[in-house]
């Protein structure tokens, strides 16, 4: 046979940017989020030929990264932390340009929003996967990850006190409105 | 003579009427602000240069497979 598929490597430094973000997302640190890219780099390698080339990379390595994430969250025994607004810590505050909404704003109230929520949305919205894949990487249901999309726009929305162009009309997304849960203030 | 049938011409059927509804904006698409926000916060990331540590991983690795491999 020949050698491993050449492209393994350059696929897996092309996914690293993603996969980083996603795990500062979850980590809100820079340095966590680093350990967690390493781990996933070293995980994914080894189990290489569970994956198919050409299939979706990054879905597979984000996969990857969170069930370590979480793995390590129960591990350390503590609840998964609201970090303190996602990038808010680490991240300067880029001016806006358009004066449409301050991103600081933006980050504080991302970072307000429960952990599953937040994850949901920037699954879709920042990553730009699908709401199947999301599914896939979050390991639940797809109706589960739009009504999570729905209700984090809605309270980023509220927060911020914004429409958007695209206020859409109810059930879109979530057939059952959930919100019994609400703020964990 | 030529009481040709006449070739129908071909008057395709009026298109369906488009969905009544106009489709919404995806919610999270390149119209939204929340959509926009949450991309431009990912690009700040994304952007930063990649650890020198990762990189040096990866060909950590594809070396070491490729010595294996021979």
């Amino acid at each position: 046979m020949s050698d491993s598929p050449p492209s393994f490597k350059s696929a897996m430094l092309a996914a690293l940017p993603a996969l980083r973000a996603f795990a500062m997302s979850l980590s809100g640190r820079h340095d966590v989020a680093d350990d967690l890219v390493q781990e996933t780099v070293m995980k994914a390698w080894a189990k290489q030929d569970a994956f198919t080339l050409g299939t979706n990379m990054n879905a597979w390595l984000f996969t990857i990264l969170r069930n370590l994430f979480y793995s390590q969250m129960r591990k350390r025994g503590r609840e998964i932390q609201d970090t303190d607004g996602v990038f808010t810590a680490r991240l300067g505050v880029a001016p806006s340009h358009d004066g449409r909404l301050d991103l600081a704003d933006f980050k504080r109230a991302l970072g307000e929003l429960p952990p599953d929520q937040r994850e949901a949305i920037l699954l879709i919205g920042a990553s730009g996967f699908s709401y199947e894949e999301a599914a896939v990487i979050c390991g639940c249901a797809v109706g589960t990850i739009k009504s999570r999309v729905s209700r984090a726009r809605s309270r980023l929305q509220a927060t911020l006190g914004i429409s958007g162009a695209a206020d859409y009309g109810p059930g879109a997304a979530s057939s059952t409105p959930v919100v019994t849960r609400a703020i964990a203030s | 003579m030529n009481a040709v049938t006449e070739i129908p011409t071909k008057d395709p059927p009026a298109p369906p009427p488009r969905r009544a509804r106009p489709r919404r904006p995806d919610p999270l698409g390149p119209d939204s602000e929340i959509g926009s926000r949450l991309r431009e916060l990912y690009a700040e990331v994304e952007g930063e240069p990649l650890p020198a540590r990762l990189i040096a991983l990866l060909e950590q690795l594809d070396e070491a497979e490729r010595r294996g491999s021979e």
